[in-house]
């Protein structure tokens, strides 16, 4: 055993020498991690280190090739999430496990699980108990369909600290949350830190480790590489840790010139599962990118999908450059789409990379003579697009589903911006994705301003929005609630226009 | 996944294929072991099997003619499966692309036979397109199920073929039969002698169909299309994939395929439209399409494997007087397991062991330090 593991004895939860081997690829080799009682412990790590991989070996979702995990210093085998409640452990995994045909209630009946008939009262109760706790008033009858992300992720934390639940594993739980949210979920974890139960935090957001965590296990490429006392790190060493080289956070923005108007958007009316917009207005020029901030669920989403051809609009008009294009604007070839979950709407998993790299393209592309398919052409091209792109992958034969989150996200890019558009829509495109590969994202978009595009870039995340954009746009209640332009003071002012939206907000 | 071949015979199988073969031979043991438990002789039944199927010209050719019509479905079958659409409506299919076939024959009497079989076949072209079309079209544009539609359809097909025997097509000199007269001479499909076996000209048609199908799958644009569509809809359509064009163009190409069989069925063997001209051709094209993995060349043998097993077992019962259905009984079993193989819980199982086997040997001296696996590309 070559794990650095100190002080087995006392630790809550030892993972010793943990791997992992896929196919043709090693998802962890050698990770170690120890958590005390009452910590907070943070998981760092890029996409594609390993953490997410390794919360399913401490699941049971995946069983590991070799090493041991101690629970209050004895050995166990973790075989299914139930074994995993069992002991005592609580996960919110990235993408929730919630049943999105039930309802919130029904989804914490599947995980109670012991009774015939649902115990409607119970749970009501028991959710009310909750909320009380740490807030976020849930409906119990509403449909999970019908949540937002943010909202979905909040009914899968109650839900994880439902039982006697004495470690709790949150997997990059403030990804889609707002500003207000994650001070409330933070203030919830220290306190059940208090009440002498443990937490393991995964994160890539430095900022986190330092405002919340205890102690910080740093992955990197499959291994556990070090653990520190936060107290006694810094930034900058936690952050070479973990891509194994220094980092820059300061964007390269060069003077463009603004053009014409690229996407108009008029008086446009568009219904959706939770918000409805109404009247909306917006214009995306060539060299500009267009930030549209906003509390999730304010309408964003409708946007999108209507922008996109998704949905199909009540009243209004999208138009693309000079012509209108009616309904189905999306299928212009030089008009990017960069979809919020890259699962459902981003690729098809089962499918190998090269076909994923063309979809909705092929025509465009050239990469069929009279219909028949030029598949030399199509894998010359992709593989262009993978070296391009800098996916990581054994080759444009490999299925989609077995890259990583940041990976996967890459090959989209590659897909959408590979023909140089006038035009990308991007809907949080950054979610989920390391440091490295979130600022690859954003350097893409700046890439397509530079030439003369024009981005409409949605995101829940504040940060990322002021960086690269020209105009920020705050929606809320389906509306614009107001402009603001990057610069010292436009956090405050965007925080006033997305706070007077939640006063007034759905829900 | 592409597997390392581990031999040259697993090699030129290839896994699923080796699945396949495997599931077929356990599911023909299986059943036969069931006939001997009911007390048939096996020593008479197994060679009248077997000579039944492949053992003489005759034979072959009766092996080869039961595989046409659920060649053809299967093949309809498959690319439906393989754009994500289950389509139950070949028998209906059949029924009116025949039914469809008649009536031209009968309105249009041509006495060049080129011409006149090449009308038919369009004729079971279009009718069978059209209606699975309808099914399509309810899908792409309404949202309709069309498992559901394509039941409902058959249901219409089968009675509106039947109205029409019964009724005006009905041969009056027919012995009473519900039944149509015989299409006309020129529209029959021959019988080809290729010397040493006589093999029926719709067989090559449907092998012409099977290799239209795997270029339309594998080597042409849409064929991506309907792949990527079949594995994720809602990805296909956010990158802008023609969605409605494929749902529907699936259909009908499965819905043409389908009645192309029905018409080389009625053209080339029954010659009469009757109401019990199909005993499940639509049902069993199913089963055809999922033995053979919805790839155009599966499909293609295990039509011809059903084929052997319908045609060796209706010898069987002349023979030895062993029932005929013990065919439908080995065709449920090995349907039956089949989806056993190819549930994920035993994949899981298995690529588990493959793994353990794959440790073990990665144990042996030079070929095993940890340290080796960490080299920088392999990392997810």
């Amino acid at each position: 055993m070559t794990g650095s593991v100190e002080r087995v004895g006392d630790s809550l939860l030892s993972i010793c020498d943990v791997e992992k081997r896929y196919d043709a690829t090693v998802a962890l080799s050698g990770a170690s991690l120890s958590v005390e009682p009452s910590e907070i412990h943070a998981l760092l790590g890029e996409n594609g280190a390993g953490k997410t991989t390794l919360m399913n070996v401490l699941d049971g979702i995946t069983s590991p090739d070799r090493g041991v995990i101690l629970w209050e210093g004895s050995e166990v085998t973790i075989d299914s999430p139930r074994a995993a409640a069992a002991l005592g452990i609580g996960m919110v995994h990235q993408h929730d496990r919630l049943v999105a045909a039930l309802t919130v209630g029904e989804n914490f009946a599947l995980a109670g699980g012991s009774s015939f008939i649902i115990p409607r009262d119970e749970i009501s109760k028991q959710l009310k108990d909750l909320t009380d706790r740490y807030g976020g008033a849930i409906d119990p009858d509403a449909r999970v369909s019908d949540l937002s992300v943010g909202e979905r992720q909040w009914v899968s934390l109650l839900r994880a600290l439902t039982g006697d639940v004495s470690l709790l594993v949150l997997d990059e739980p403030t990804t889609t949350l707002t500003p207000f949210e994650r001070d409330r979920l933070f203030d919830a974890l220290r306190d059940y830190r208090a009440s002498g139960l443990s937490v393991i935090f995964i994160t890539h957001k430095l900022d986190e480790v330092f405002s919340l965590c205890d102690r910080v296990t740093v992955m990197r490429r499959g291994r556990a590489v070090a653990t520190l006392k936060v107290a006694d790190t810094t930034r900058e060493e936690l952050a070479s840790l973990m891509v194994g080289r220094d980092v820059d956070t300061d964007f390269e923005r060069h003077e463009v010139e603004t053009g014409g108007a690229l996407l108009r958007v008029e008086g446009l009316s568009v219904t959706g599962a939770r918000q409805r917009v109404t009247g909306l207005d917006l214009e995306v020029r060539s060299g500009e990118i267009v930030g549209i901030a906003g509390v999730d669920g304010n309408g964003q989403r409708e946007l999108v999908e209507a922008v996109t051809g998704i949905r199909p609009a009540e009243a209004g008009w999208v138009r693309f450059g000079d012509a209108s294009t009616g309904w189905h604007p999306g299928r212009a070839a030089s008009v990017a789409r960069i979809p919020e979950d890259r699962h459902r709407h981003g690729l098809a998993l089962g499918r190998p990379l090269w076909e994923n790299l063309h979809m909705g393209r092929w025509r465009h592309r050239r990469l069929g003579t009279r219909g028949l398919l030029n598949r030399r052409a199509a894998r010359g091209r992709s593989e262009e697009l993978l070296r391009a792109y800098d996916v990581v992958c054994s080759g444009p034969d490999q299925l989609a589903g077995e890259l990583s989150g940041g990976n996967q996200q890459k090959a989209v890019l590659a897909r959408e911006l590979g023909d140089a558009p006038q035009l990308v829509i991007a809907m949080n495109p950054c979610r989920g994705l390391d440091i490295a590969a979130a600022r690859f994202v954003l350097d893409q978009l700046l890439e397509v301003r530079a030439r003369g595009g024009g981005v409409l870039f949605v995101s829940y995340d504040l940060d990322e929005i002021l960086a690269v954009s020209d105009r920020v746009l705050v929606m809320a209640v389906g509306e614009v609630a107001g402009e603001v332009v990057p610069g010292p003071h436009a956090p405050d002012e965007i925080g006033l226009l997305m706070g007077g939206a939640e006063l007034g907000g759905p829900r | 996944m592409r597997a390392k071949p581990q031999s040259l015979g697993l090699a030129l199988l290839g896994r699923e294929h080796f699945v396949v073969l495997a599931v077929m031979a356990l599911g023909l043991t299986l059943s036969l072991a069931m006939l001997a438990i009911t007390g048939a002789d096996l020593s008479e039944a197994l060679p009248a099997l077997f000579n039944g199927a492949l053992g003489d010209a005759r034979a072959i050719e009766e092996t080869l003619s039961q595989s046409i019509p659920i060649m053809f479905t299967g093949l309809g079958v498959a690319v439906g499966l393989r754009a994500g659409l289950f389509n139950i409506g070949g028998e209906g299919q059949i029924y009116v692309s025949a039914l469809a076939a008649i009536v031209v024959s009968q309105a249009l009497p041509i006495s060049n036979p080129v011409l006149a079989v090449a009308l038919v076949l369009l004729v079971g072209v279009m009718a069978g397109g059209l209606w699975a079309g309808v099914a399509g079209w309810m899908r792409a544009y309404l949202g309709m199920n069309e498992v559901i539609t394509t039941i409902l359809l058959n249901g219409i097909g089968i009675l509106l073929a039947g109205w029409a025997v019964h009724g005006p097509l009905r041969d009056r000199g027919g012995g009473g039969y519900p039944w149509s007269e015989k299409i006309g001479e020129p529209f029959r499909l021959p019988v080809l002698d290729l010397g040493p076996v006589t093999v029926p000209a719709g067989f090559l048609l449907a092998l012409g169909a099977a290799a239209v199908v795997w270029i339309l799958l594998e080597r042409t644009v849409a064929g991506v299309e309907l792949r990527a569509l079949g594995d994720s809809p809602a990805a296909a359509a956010y990158a802008g994939s023609r969605v409605t064009l494929i749902v529907i163009g699936a259909m009908v190409c499965a819905g043409a395929l389908a009645g192309i069989g029905g018409v080389v069925e009625l053209a080339g063997k029954q010659e009469r439209l009757s109401d019990f001209f199909s005993p499940g051709y639509g049902f069993t094209a199913i089963a055809v399409a999922l033995v053979g993995n919805a790839r155009a060349g599966g499909v293609a043998f295990s039509a011809v494997f059903f084929g052997a097993l319908t045609a060796g077992a209706s010898s069987m019962e002349r023979i030895a007087q062993v029932p005929a259905a013990t065919s439908l009984v080995a065709q449920a079993i090995i349907v039956a397991l089949l989806v056993l193989a190819r549930s994920e819980r035993l994949q899981r199982w298995v690529r588990a062991r493959r793994q353990i086997s794959r440790m073990l040997e990665d144990q042996t001296p030079g070929n095993g330090m940890p340290g080796d696996l960490r080299s920088e590309g392999q990392v997810v």
